[in-house]
């Protein structure tokens, strides 16, 4: 066996492979070594990259099954988490529109802090051309009673005429029934409200009984004047956009377009409490 | 005739150089990226085992000169001492086939056994002057065994390839004995 191992062809490949060992490594101690790898680079390098790239595809390709499970995990997280986050901007709309209605009506609060509210939702509306009277979602059993005031942040919207448990009817400040005694906010001078036919449909109301002395501009502002038993003193009812004289009577009276805006009524205060003037 | 001999041989030794060298690139690509157990199989051994089983002692010898020092070359951070131990283990491997044993899978699963085993031996040397703090069976057992595990086990599909060469070029894998 050992003539093998003296053969003439083992001793120069044993020499060669020797030659090549420490060749190498004497070039490498005296850092000379990098000629031969950069030689060999330069001519693997572009077989390297190709297989660097085909590594790079297994890669991708083994990362869509590794990965698959953890992805599917994140994604089913993240779906959840957009979920819960588009419930909380929700209520966060919610919450701000109702901040900005309540706060609306903070003025009035402090003008009135005799008020006892009762926050309501228009449910439904007279289904004709023109609004005067409209449906609540609150009734009987949170404390509503008839002929409570209904307003807005803008001013008077009507009074409850029909109360059911949970839903009551309310007649507007048009309607033709509706009377409110009323003043001119600048002078004082004095007047009763009321609904007419002509006006219902472009969702006005007439100042009447205005003395043909009074000083009465339009644009002035009128409010209630707390005569009656309805509406407490101070809420404002409108604008005067037109004066006119009633011969028949010898008195004025003033087209007044309501402060309350039909188109924007959704939700509204039922004065449940207030302290009337003379109490 | 002799032509054709010899365009045989060209043939095989560019058959055999390049499936050597798509191994190389193997374990200096894709394997270092994709560890077992983390660590690389060498699959590069088991070329020259397979070059020395079909081909006998000196092709394999020679075989393992330029395989070991190609890869020592490309493959890692300085030149070591591949060349002689796989110019050895081509050599030893090659005898074996040419006068012990007959060519196939028992006797390359044999070769490579024992010739993974000593290039485990020597890594372990290697491994314990370079690492101190690591104890010799921490070593074995977290580098050692998986490497020669895993080489010994990947070295059978290189054989499978080097063995479809080797049939294409001789009518029988167990050719005449030569005399060395």
């Amino acid at each position: 066996m050992l003539r093998f191992f003296k053969s003439k062809f083992f001793i120069i490949v044993l020499i060669v492979s020797l030659i090549l060992v420490i060749v190498p490594s004497i070039l490498s101690i005296m850092g000379l070594s990098d000629y031969v790898r950069n030689a060999l680079g330069v001519v693997v390098s572009p077989f390297v990259k190709v297989f660097d790239a085909v590594s790079d595809s297994i890669h991708g390709f083994t990362d869509y099954f590794t990965e698959f499970d953890r992805l599917r995990e994140e994604n089913e997280d993240l779906k959840s988490r957009i979920s819960k986050m588009e419930d909380e901007i929700y209520n966060a709309r919610l919450l701000k529109a109702e901040n900005e209605w309540l706060y609306s009506y903070l003025g009035l609060r402090r003008t009135h802090s005799d008020f006892v509210l009762e926050e309501a939702n228009v449910t439904s509306r007279q289904a004709v051309n023109y609004l005067t009277s409209f449906t609540l979602d609150k009734g009987s059993i949170s404390g509503i009673e008839k002929n409570m005031p209904v307003i807005t942040s803008e001013g008077i919207v009507g009074y409850v005429c029909e109360v059911g448990a949970t839903w009551c009817k309310v007649s507007t400040i048009i309607e033709t029934s509706v009377s409110v005694g009323a003043y001119v906010e600048r002078s004082g001078a004095i007047g009763v409200v009321e609904g007419e036919f002509s006006l219902r449909d472009k969702w006005r109301c007439r100042l009447k009984y205005i003395d043909t002395e009074a000083d009465i501009e339009e644009g002035d502002r009128i409010l209630s004047s707390g005569l009656g038993e309805i509406y407490p003193r101070g809420l404002p009812i409108g604008t005067v956009e037109k004066i006119e004289l009633d011969p028949a009577a010898r008195t004025k009276t003033a087209v007044i377009c309501p402060a309350a805006d039909p188109d924007s009524l959704d939700k509204v205060m039922i004065i449940k409490d207030h302290v009337m003037s003379g109490e | 005739m002799k032509f054709f001999l010899d365009n045989d041989k060209l043939i095989k030794g560019l058959s055999y150089g390049g499936l050597s060298f798509f191994f190389v690139l193997l374990q200096i690509t894709l394997i270092p990226r994709y560890p077992i157990f983390g660590v690389c199989p060498d699959i590069v051994l088991s070329c020259v085992l397979s070059i020395a089983m079909y081909e006998g002692a000196r092709f394999g010898a020679v075989s393992g000169i330029v395989i070991g020092f190609v890869i020592d070359a490309v493959g890692s951070y300085g030149l070591s001492l591949s060349p002689l131990f796989y110019m050895i283990f081509g050599y030893i491997t090659g005898l074996c086939s040419d006068y012990l044993f007959k060519r196939g899978w028992l006797s390359f699963s044999m070769s490579s056994a024992v010739a993974y085993f000593f290039r485990g031996f020597l890594t372990l040397i290697n491994i314990s002057a370079a690492w101190k703090q690591y104890s010799t069976g921490y070593v074995f057992l977290h580098i050692l065994a998986p490497e020669v595990l895993f080489s010994f086990l990947f070295s059978f599909p290189v054989f499978f390839f080097f063995s479809l060469i080797a049939h294409r070029f001789h009518k029988s894998t167990d050719v005449d004995r030569p005399d060395i």
